[in-house]
């Protein structure tokens, strides 16, 4: 995980050298949110697994590229990624695949304290969850994506989808909004509006 | 105008309903009698009600600014990224205090906030780093080199397109200023200079050379004496032709079948 002791800048820079530690180092710090970014667009695993492969060997080879700082790269990490699967899914043949329902069993290792039960409802909304988000536009997906899930600044954000700041952050809070409503619908959690257009 | 007529036209009075004339004879009546005044007063007291305050609001913001819910949801967002001024933020404060539904919105978006950041990282199969590692390690990264930080800006000065044209061009004119014009690949009169053969010539001579080898070798059999000579000949007229042509490479290749004979063939040559 990101927030780990690790010194990205130098990690980054050795790598950039041909150090083998260094990339091993990088890799375990970053897999699992590329895993995750992956498996937000393929929505199984084994695909995921393929397409993390695939951004790790384009990141290994566009490493000379990359000029920025250490703040920079989780960005540009998830700017590959994204189009990564991005071209995946664009596949006339392998599009299909991408259809079904999330994998969301056994995404997470549960608590040693977890029940089963807690283990099942958790991942129950774990699917509802990612459902909800893969019924939106694909430009507002991706900027649920890598603002609310990735936690990127709007600035980053607008720079990876070359949209302009505004548009972001006008369409990041319609889209939570929207998101709101479509989890609360299936709990009828929300009442009628007082006032809402 | 009596008391008693007062009385009687006080609930019209008070309802607003009483008819000009009737009213003004009140209003007179009014400011000669002070029980009168009293009674009215009493009377008005009790006809009035206070309506529910968060109703009403709702009521006049639905007939005046119908869009408040969807104001304070975008302010919602808003807060939760800490971005919403003082101003507003007392507004929706405001705003929440009486609105159910935006209560509910603000207790959702909340939650999501909580929620959303969880997708953020999942645990990858435990075969996936040495996968990863495998495809990548395996050779070191491109344009890495143990001069790198030397060489590595210089590299890029000579990757550049113009200076590689720049270069090209420069390298021409000095060619042609210090040796002329280099002669057609065809011209086979200017022996002096050695000229690359073209790939498919090389296939060609090999093929000849080969098949032509192979021929003479079946017809020989056990008697190689005179096969030797024939096929010195053959050799012979290779490389002398090659030297003719000024053809280094298909001298270089004359030469190692004339190696390759030596070494196969029992007998001086």
């Amino acid at each position: 995980m990101l927030n780990e002791p690790l010194d990205l800048e130098q990690t980054i820079r050795q790598c950039q050298r041909g150090n083998s530690l260094a990339w091993e180092a990088l890799v375990k710090h970053c897999q699992s949110r590329v895993y995750g970014v992956a498996f937000y667009y393929l929505r199984n695993r084994v695909d995921a697994q393929e397409a993390t492969q695939e951004i790790f060997i384009k990141v290994f080879h566009g490493m000379q590229g990359f000029k920025g700082e250490a703040e920079d790269f989780l960005p540009w990490l998830l700017a590959v990624a994204r189009n990564c699967c991005r071209d995946r899914l664009r596949a006339t043949k392998t599009r299909s695949r991408y259809e079904g329902e999330y994998e969301t069993t056994q995404l997470h290792h549960p608590a040693a304290s977890e029940s089963p039960e807690t283990t099942v409802a958790r991942e129950q909304q774990q699917r509802i969850l990612y459902q909800a988000l893969h019924e939106f536009s694909a430009t507002n997906r991706d900027i649920l994506l890598l603002k609310d899930i990735q936690g990127l600044k709007l600035e980053q954000v607008a720079e990876i989808l070359s949209l302009p700041v505004g548009t972001v952050k006008s369409r990041s809070s319609r889209a939570r909004i929207e998101l709101a409503k479509k989890l609360a619908d299936l709990t009828d959690e929300l009442p009628k509006t007082s006032g809402m257009n | 105008m009596q008391c008693r007529e007062f009385n009687k036209l006080l609930p019209l009075l008070l309802n607003g309903a009483v008819a000009p004339d009737s009213r003004d004879a009140c209003e007179l009546h009014l400011d000669t009698c002070n029980r009168c005044v009293e009674v009215f007063a009493a009377a008005s007291a009790a006809m009035f009600v206070a309506p529910d305050p968060g109703a009403m609001i709702s009521t006049i913001m639905q007939a005046t600014m119908p869009a408040t819910c969807a104001t304070s949801a975008d302010l919602l967002c808003e807060a939760l990224d800490g971005t919403l001024g003082e101003p507003e933020s007392v507004l929706l404060h405001s705003h929440l205090q009486d609105c159910g539904y935006c209560q509910q919105l603000h207790s959702k978006l909340q939650t999501l906030d909580r929620e959303l950041p969880m997708l953020a990282e999942l645990q990858p199969p435990e075969t996936l780093l040495a996968q990863i590692l495998h495809g990548t390690s395996a050779r070191p990264p491109p344009g890495t080199h143990h001069l790198n930080p030397w060489f590595a800006p210089i590299r890029r000065v000579l990757l550049r397109p113009r200076f590689a044209l720049e270069a090209a061009f420069t390298a021409t004119l000095l060619w042609s200023a210090l040796f002329g014009i280099p002669a057609s690949v065809l011209d086979t009169a200017s022996a002096e200079q050695p000229q690359v053969i073209e790939r498919l010539e090389l296939r060609q001579f090999w093929t000849q050379t080969q098949s032509g080898l192979q021929l003479e070798i079946a017809e020989l059999g056990p008697e190689l004496s005179g096969p030797v000579s024939a096929l010195e000949n053959i050799f012979f007229d290779s490389v002398e032709s090659a030297r003719r042509r000024g053809n280094m490479l298909r001298l270089h290749l004359a030469d190692w079948f004339d190696t390759l004979l030596a070494g196969i063939l029992p007998g001086p040559i």
